[in-house]
């Protein structure tokens, strides 16, 4: 299907008896805003899943990466408290008892380590004998109940303990690595626990970088604070149950969860990683509006250069539907005028057939009783002059001028009224040939004038031969009438150009006349001599109007009584090249 | 005019005042023996084809020459002149048309349809005599013409 035929069945469409169909405006801009809402919304959710999910998976990276790193310090602590336990002299010292040698050898530990707290050593029963740096006070007391111990006396294996306050003051928080200190023969016989402080080791979470408002939290197995930059380690230790992003991360596993924080604030974006083996694990926590602010913003601009499309579609639906709709009603408009038109030029027609067939029985009934009178009028003249008195003969031959006059006013009339009708048939006229012609066909009814006429080399026209005669011949015929009293009549027929327009002329230095009257030169019966002087019907520079005027032209003269007359006359469609 | 003579002009004209002036004209022009009048188309077409137009029964006349008016009432002129050329029976019949207009339209139609002359009957009526000397002259000429 063409655009035209296309366009065209949605004019039909959307124009109905020259009013817009609303309803089918209203579904067409519907179909055409559908795909448009239907891709943003798609494009919309998509982008959202993908930047959420990418947002996640570089928080849960994160919680990865401090999960893998807390776990190889956890190993270094275990590898050092098993490499100290382990040493022969060490291991020889214990099992003979003497726990203040034997933490002696350990002295440099915590200046070389200087995440280390204190070390100190403990019998198998949890008793604790030995310390450094000293703290006299906790000699000789039993730490049975203690987690490190339960741990590490449950298979007398080295064990990570939970994060506690320390006994002594200032009571900050801690977490032991207690490895079992063996005889030879492999009997326990004693516990080496190096404390140590939560903040030192776990300086490195605050520099992790997850953004704005975002940070990692260490808890242990347990679920307890390890590391949280909004609880100081100093401070009482906060229990897990109060913080969501610790209670509800499941202990053994990773992902992430959207959760409210229990204080009512926003929501938080959580990931989460335990550390194999050890059971603590890395969260790392973020606002949500701040975790997916990226995502958010480049939603925005999504969404705002879909409303642009959106609005771009529309307009141009518009624009399509207003122009197709216009000229639908444009060309419907231009129908009726047509249709219009066309009964007015069908009633032109009609009156014109009647005003011909009205001229027509004018031109032969008129005519008929005229020919009676003056038929008849000779008959009595020629036949009967005898029986007449020379008045009687005379006013006869009134009667009879007087007949053929009418007959000539008939005939000027039905000529007028014809050459208004006639529709134009225009081609190139030489138009210095026809004046010519003209000129010389009146020349020869001039018997034994002097005459002095020229024709000048005329620029050709557009126009109708036929017509354009009648022109030539009446003024040229008026001219040869009002220049009868000159000894010599002189006759021009030339062209001008003014502003590019071509104005032919003739000129005669006839009688000429008073140019008062020149208004009424060209109207019909209307003359400015009397018939004695120079016959006529006054019908002649009527028809040479209306034959100018059908041309597109303009006709007026220049006059003064005794001075001769110029007409002047253009043509539309003059050739100004030939 | 006696009537077992056969007609020799047939003038076909409906205006009482221009019969009189023809039959005048053509009379001061010694044409004026055998001329039978009809005052309209279907009086015209009787008069040479019978009642019956269509049979050609034993009342058809056919004249030497026809002056036929334009303008008739009943069957107009250009009707008459139709039927007359168009029947081979008739064809040769010289047919003048008489009009008292010029109209282009009217001599146009006229020549198409075969006729052999045309005058303008004018409102001058010494042109009109003129025009019927010529058309005695004419007459004559055909007269001698061996036409039957």
């Amino acid at each position: 299907m063409t655009f035209k035929a296309l366009s065209d069945e949605l004019a039909n469409l959307l124009v109905k008896d020259n009013k817009k169909n609303w309803p089918v405006i209203v579904a067409i801009f519907l179909i055409i805003l559908f795909p448009v809402i239907f891709l943003a919304a798609l494009t919309y959710f998509k982008s959202r899943q993908e930047a959420t999910a990418f947002a996640v998976s570089q928080r849960q990276a994160i919680a990865y990466l401090a999960a893998t790193t807390l776990k190889e310090k956890l190993d270094r602590l275990t590898d050092i408290s098993v490499s100290l336990a382990s040493r022969v002299r060490f291991r020889q010292l214990v099992s003979e008892g003497k726990w203040e040698e034997a933490v002696q050898i350990l002295k440099s530990v915590p200046k070389d380590f200087p995440f280390f707290d204190r070390l100190f050593l403990s019998g198998p029963d949890g008793t604790l004998w030995a310390d450094t740096p000293a703290l006299l006070d906790v000699r000789g007391k039993n730490f049975a109940s203690r987690d490190w111990y339960r741990g590490v006396s449950q298979n007398w294996k080295p064990y990570v303990s939970e994060v506690y306050q320390r006994a002594a003051q200032p009571r900050y928080n801690v977490f032991a690595v207690a490895a079992p200190i063996t005889a030879e023969d492999g009997s326990i016989t004693g516990i080496l626990v190096l404390q140590v402080k939560v903040d030192f080791l776990l300086q490195w979470t605050k520099n992790i970088e997850v953004g704005p408002n975002g940070f990692v939290v260490i808890v242990d197995r347990r679920g307890k604070i390890a590391a949280h930059p909004k609880f100081p380690p100093q401070g009482e230790l906060v229990t897990y149950s109060k913080i969501p992003a610790v209670q509800k991360s499941p202990r053994e596993d990773k992902g992430a969860a959207h959760l409210s924080n229990l204080l009512g604030r926003e929501e938080e974006l959580v990931t989460y990683q335990s550390v194999p083996v050890y059971g603590w694990r890395a969260i790392v926590e973020q606002p949500v509006s701040d975790a997916f602010a990226a995502r958010d913003e480049n939603l925005k601009r999504l969404l705002t250069a879909y409303a642009l499309i959106g609005l771009i579609s529309c307009a141009l639906a518009y624009l399509i539907l207003r122009f197709i709709t216009e000229r639908r009603q444009s060309e419907n408009e231009i129908r009726n005028l047509n249709k219009n038109l066309a009964d007015r030029s069908l009633e032109v027609e009609a009156a014109n057939k009647e005003l011909e067939a009205f001229s027509y029985s004018v031109s032969h009934d008129l005519r008929a009783p005229l020919r009676a009178v003056d038929g008849f009028s000779r008959i009595l003249l020629d036949e009967h002059a005898s029986q007449l008195s020379e008045q009687g003969q005379g006013f006869l031959r009134r009667v009879r001028e007087n007949a053929v006059n009418m007959g000539q006013l008939i005939d000027d009339l039905l000529t007028f009224s014809r050459l208004s009708r006639q529709p134009l048939k225009k081609q190139n006229v030489v138009t210095a040939d026809l004046a010519r012609q003209v000129l010389d066909e009146l020349k020869q009814e001039q018997n034994g004038r002097r005459i002095d006429a020229s024709v000048a080399d005329l620029p050709q026209c557009e126009g109708d031969p036929k017509l354009l005669k009648q022109v030539f011949v009446n003024l040229l015929s008026n001219a040869f009438k009002y220049t009868r009293k000159r000894e010599v009549a002189r006759i021009e027929v030339g062209s001008e150009n003014i502003n590019g327009e071509t104005v032919y002329f003739v000129k005669d230095n006839g009688a000429g006349f008073n140019m008062k009257y020149a208004d009424k030169l060209f109207a019909v019966f209307q003359r400015l001599h009397r018939s004695e002087e120079y016959e006529g019907t006054g019908v002649g520079l009527a028809i040479v109007q209306r034959v100018v005027h059908r041309h597109g032209g303009r006709i007026w003269a220049e006059a003064a009584i005794d001075k001769g007359a110029s007409f002047y006359f253009t043509l539309d469609g003059v050739n100004a090249h030939a | 005019m006696p009537d077992n003579e056969p007609v020799e002009i047939l003038l076909v004209e409906d205006n009482p005042n221009d019969v009189d002036l023809a039959l005048h004209a053509l009379k001061k022009n010694k044409v004026s023996n055998r001329i039978q009048v009809v005052r309209d188309g279907e009086e015209a077409l009787d008069f040479i084809f019978g009642k019956d137009s269509s049979s050609g029964g034993p009342s058809e006349q056919r004249p030497k020459m026809v002056l036929l008016d334009l303008k008739l009432p009943k069957v107009d002129g250009l009707e008459v002149l139709r039927r007359l050329k168009g029947d081979p029976r008739t064809r040769s019949i010289p047919v003048i048309m008489l009009t008292s207009s010029g109209e282009e339209s009217d001599i146009v139609k006229s020549y198409d349809l075969g006729v052999n002359s045309y005058i303008v009957k004018p409102v001058d009526f010494q042109q009109f005599s003129e025009a019927v000397r010529q058309l005695g002259l004419y007459w004559m000429v055909m007269n001698q013409a061996p036409i039957q």
